[in-house]
């Protein structure tokens, strides 16, 4: 079942019974979210462990703050804010503890010794050589197909910024993949 | 989610995107979202479990009192009940023959013993 094919009127219905406080509800909610919530968290993050504590602790976040929810929003595009928020301290706390490995940790989550395509040996060069938050956005914007808009309320920053970042981290990869882009 | 209309402009091919589509993929085994559902549950149910926990262990150790409570006042108003019907079986049987009450009265004012005091009402004065 995707999100969209959610019913929104169920959705209701678990969110107002998990507001009191049934687990089994919110649990529903989890199967339901939990592969998005995944892919916001890993747009954001180096690794897959990184995205799944992210995913954890968005939704205890979630879960805690229930009483917060009004109905009228989107419960999937607050969860994925909130999500986003957990990834992004992830993410921050992650640099601090690695600031000494700084290019060992940029590098090692696109390293893959089997990689034999060129197309992805040399995406995976350039995604490392983006920002953190140019990654974020191209990742969140090319492969999860979220809009500027929506990416910018995720990441805590203007729309202008996330299109921008979205324009200079193609400029970046374009360069990267250099003539490997025509024969595309 | 849809795209902004502006960003699938030339230049920015399928290919590239199906590339980063494949790097970003997420895990496809069912097996995987089912074991990271229950660890999402699992801390989720433990983070409200103490305070559930603690209301449900309050709920017995209240419902155990009160019904120990009930138990020893039911027994209290039967025991009294009895007691009661039973001096009242008594005095109605003996009428004014033995008066409890004066019996009772004499014990306390006169000061005399039990034995003393049956004397004196079996043996008229």
């Amino acid at each position: 079942v995707t999100d969209s094919s959610f019913d929104a009127a169920r959705e209701r219905q678990l969110v107002v019974a998990a507001q009191r406080g049934d687990t089994e509800a919110f649990g529903e909610l989890v199967k339901r979210y939990q592969r998005r919530a995944y892919a916001v968290a890993r747009a954001i993050v180096a690794t897959n462990e990184d995205a799944e504590d992210a995913v954890q602790e968005g939704f205890l976040h979630a879960f805690r703050a229930l009483d917060r929810f009004r109905p009228d929003q989107a419960f999937g595009a607050w969860l994925h804010r909130i999500v986003a928020n957990a990834a992004l301290d992830i993410g921050r706390r992650r640099r601090v503890r690695d600031a000494d490995e700084l290019t060992d940790t940029v590098a090692s989550p696109f390293s893959d010794p089997a990689e034999s395509d060129e197309l992805r040996r040399r995406l995976r060069e350039g995604l490392a050589e983006l920002s953190d938050r140019q990654r974020m956005v191209i990742v969140l914007h090319d492969i999860e197909g979220y809009r500027h808009a929506e990416i910018g309320a995720m990441l805590n920053i203007p729309e202008g910024t996330a299109r921008s970042d979205l324009h200079h981290a193609r400029q970046l990869l374009r360069h990267k993949l250099g003539n490997i882009r025509g024969d595309l | 989610m849809t795209y902004d209309a502006d960003d699938m402009h030339a230049g920015w091919s399928e290919a590239v995107t199906r590339a980063l589509r494949d790097i970003y993929a997420p895990p496809a085994a069912p097996e995987y979202w089912d074991a990271l559902e229950r660890r999402i549950m699992d801390r989720i149910e433990g983070d409200v479990a103490p305070w559930w926990t603690v209301m449900g262990r309050w709920t017995h150790v209240g419902a155990a009192a009160a019904a120990v409570a009930l138990l020893a006042a039911g027994l209290a108003t039967t025991l009294a009940t009895r007691d009661a019907e039973a001096r009242f079986a008594y005095e109605s049987v003996l009428g004014d023959t033995i008066s409890t009450s004066a019996y009772d009265r004499a014990t306390r004012t006169a000061g005399l013993s039990v034995v003393d005091a049956s004397f004196q009402y079996v043996i008229p004065r």
